[in-house]
């Protein structure tokens, strides 16, 4: 049986890219795309592309891609025999899989609970402890006295980090590179901790200085099989929030690969894992490496692993859900060349990366033979405040690392939104950082070097250049040229671009 | 600076400039941004403009029905307002009769009180923008109504400095002289 027998009709509750990139796959198996859509969403892209599409209610109007029952019922009512929930939105719930099944529509990801296993970060911590998963070393729990603090910090290294419990914000929070430091630095967490949330209790953890944020890609079936494609490395963030990456990382090695790999291939065991899935790790400055957490669904940046290992990711978490057995042994996957993602999201870096809306206005989008470009928008769309700010992302591969920058570089710059606030301009900026071009990105690398990374002065040259070109298309300059008897030849060389 | 009809005022990243076209050339316009003289044309390759001769890339999109340019240019993205100065210097008033600041800046001079009668293309008030003087003049017979700001008032776009009634031709002959 073909996926397309086993799964005729799909339905994708999702919206914008993601909801577009996963059409094109089912598109090419043959199988039928079913979207759904809030009312905002009427005229988006995923809508157009689909071959059916349901419309939902929701207030506000992402409650409409949240929405369980309403889902299901869509389902229901299209025919779907199965359902892609994308990222974010319910792709991580395990009661959307649960009510699925009750309904006897199928799922493309892992089951519910393994979701709700990984969903629990303290349990999948334990889990991972479990299954052989390095996990940042610290004290087994709060220390009572600096005295406890301190054996805990000599049995981890310095330096330490000393967390409240009840934490978050900072509050509470000490790091410490000396011994000597570890008494004072306790007391004052502690005094900090108790004043902030009611409760003193505090814990040691190993601080990793200027760490990385790689994670590794596991592609299992519902046969046992389990397999990783390699590390995307995701340091390059802002308020935690990935803006661009790449695969291979340039600062892996093949062991630190293989390690890592064997890993999160041991830890996806341990949950039965039958989908997709990618396991996120920090790593420190000597490539040790720790579990934070796994995520149990499609990655935003999951095009940057299929540019550099050749699978459809989508069409890999569609054979699994059908019961496919994989096909792919570890030895099959081999990595070619270097890949880069950039996140296009309608937001301001230069006020704080702000969330922006507004109209685009004019689109252009990079060559498609040297450049993927995944996008939700098209040129008229409204980008408004109610869904996620991303909207684009661009994706080149070169044979190296330095060919894929370069291959950025270009596409960046044919690419163009205008209307609506975009990170395009600073994503162009960051290309060009000598700390990114080196491969020395840390996940604090786009805050230490935000002076390097802000808006340049546009030279005097450049400035005449726009305020000329837009005061040749001003009305009043118009109408005072057609009053102004000079060759009529002039006039024809200004088009309304 | 004299305002003339053939001139324009931006404003991009905080800074207002006026720009004039010097004239029209077989090859161009010929535009003075600040006392510098430019030859511009669009380049027929479609890149961007040509600035005296070489090719500056932009892309750039007006929305319909607004007075801003969004230009994407050495890679960064501006707005350039585009401020109806020639509208206000010639007095155009909304409907409503209120004659409103055509761009940010200050209240030089105000030459009208509440009451008073004024005559097509009177001077109602200067403002000024970046060293700039704009004459605001009345669209056409009106009586003021109020006057919404002093000299020396810093007023934002769009904000409204005088409101006007349009007069018949028998209320303007019995105005006190």
């Amino acid at each position: 049986m073909t996926i397309a027998e086993t799964l005729p009709a799909i339905l994708v509750a999702n919206r914008g890219e993601i909801a577009l990139r996963i059409m094109r796959t089912l598109r090419r198996l043959g199988i039928r795309a079913i979207a759904v859509y809030h009312a905002l969403d009427r005229n988006a892209p995923h809508v157009a592309f689909a071959d059916a599409a349901v419309e939902l209610k929701g207030d506000p109007p992402v409650a409409a891609y949240l929405d369980i029952p309403q889902l299901v019922a869509a389902a229901k009512a299209s025919g779907a025999a199965a359902v892609h929930p994308g990222y974010g939105f319910l792709s991580e719930n395990a009661a959307f899989p649960r009510a699925l099944t009750e309904a006897g529509i199928g799922w493309i990801g892992p089951h519910a609970e393994a979701i709700a296993a990984m969903g629990d970060k303290i349990a999948a911590k334990r889990l991972a402890v479990q299954a052989g998963v390095s996990v940042v070393p610290g004290s087994a729990g709060a220390v009572a006295h600096a005295t406890d603090a301190e054996a805990a910090a000599e049995a981890v290294g310095y330096p330490v980090m000393l967390k409240a419990s009840a934490g978050g914000g900072g509050k509470g929070l000490r790091i410490v590179r000396d011994p000597a430091e570890l008494a004072p630095a306790f007391a004052a967490a502690q005094a900090e901790a108790e004043a902030s949330f009611g409760d003193g209790r505090i814990f040691v953890e190993k601080f990793i200085e200027r760490p990385r944020h790689i994670e590794i890609q596991i592609a299992a079936d519902r046969h046992g099989h389990v397999i990783h494609l390699g590390e995307r490395e995701c340091s390059l963030q802002r308020r935690n929030q990935k803006i661009l990456e790449e695969a291979p990382s340039p600062f892996i090695t093949p062991e630190t690969r293989a390690a890592m790999g064997a890993e999160a291939v041991a830890l996806a065991g341990a949950v039965s894992y039958d989908s997709l899935g990618t396991i996120e790790f920090i790593v420190g400055a000597d490539r040790s490496f720790y579990f934070i957490e796994m995520n149990t669904r499609l990655q935003v940046e999951h095009p940057v692993t299929e540019a550099i290992t050749g699978y459809d990711l989508v069409e890999l978490q569609l054979r699994a859900a059908a019961g496919e057995p994989l096909g792919i042994r570890q030895d099959d996957v081999r990595f070619n060349g270097a890949a880069i993602e950039l996140r296009i999201c309608a937001e301001d870096p230069d006020a704080g990366f702000m969330p922006s809306t507004g109209p685009v206005l004019r689109l252009n989008m990079p060559d498609p033979t040297h450049a993927r470009f995944d996008s939700g928008i098209a040129a008229g769309a409204v980008v408004t405040a109610a869904f996620d700010p991303l909207l684009a992302k661009l994706i080149v591969k070169g044979a190296t690392r330095d060919e894929a920058i370069a291959r950025a570089v270009e596409a960046a710059s044919e690419t163009c939104i205008l209307g609506v606030t975009t990170n395009l301009p600073y994503l162009r900026r960051l290309l060009n950082l000598p700390a990114f071009r080196a491969g020395e990105t840390h996940t604090g690398l786009l805050a230490d070097a935000a002076a390097e990374l802000a808006k340049p002065e546009l030279s005097e040259t450049d400035r005449a250049a726009m305020l000329a070109a837009v005061a040749a298309r001003a009305d009043t300059i118009r109408h005072a040229l057609a009053r102004l008897p000079e060759p009529l030849s002039a006039i024809g060389q200004w088009r309304n671009t | 600076m004299a305002q003339h009809m053939n001139s324009v005022v931006l404003t991009a990243a905080g800074e207002t400039a006026a720009i004039d076209v010097v004239r029209r050339d077989p090859h161009g316009l010929v535009l003075s941004i600040g006392g510098i003289t430019y030859l511009i044309c669009d380049d027929p390759q479609g890149r961007g403009v040509m600035l005296d001769g070489r090719v500056v890339p932009l892309r750039l999109v007006r929305a319909a029905g607004a007075d801003e340019v969004h230009v994407e240019i050495a890679g960064e993205v501006y707005l350039v307002e585009i401020h109806s100065a020639i509208a206000a210097a010639s007095g155009a008033a909304s409907n409503d009769g209120v004659i409103a600041a055509a761009m940010p800046g200050r209240v030089v001079a105000v030459r009208v009180a509440a009451g008073d009668f004024v005559e097509t293309g009177a001077e109602l008030a200067v403002m000024e923008s970046m060293k700039l003087h704009i004459s605001l003049t009345a669209p056409r017979k009106a009586r003021v109504l109020e006057v919404l700001i002093e000299a020396g008032a810093t007023v934002d776009k769009g904000e409204p400095l005088i409101r006007l009634r349009e007069t018949t031709t028998e209320e303007a002959a019995d105005a006190p002289h």
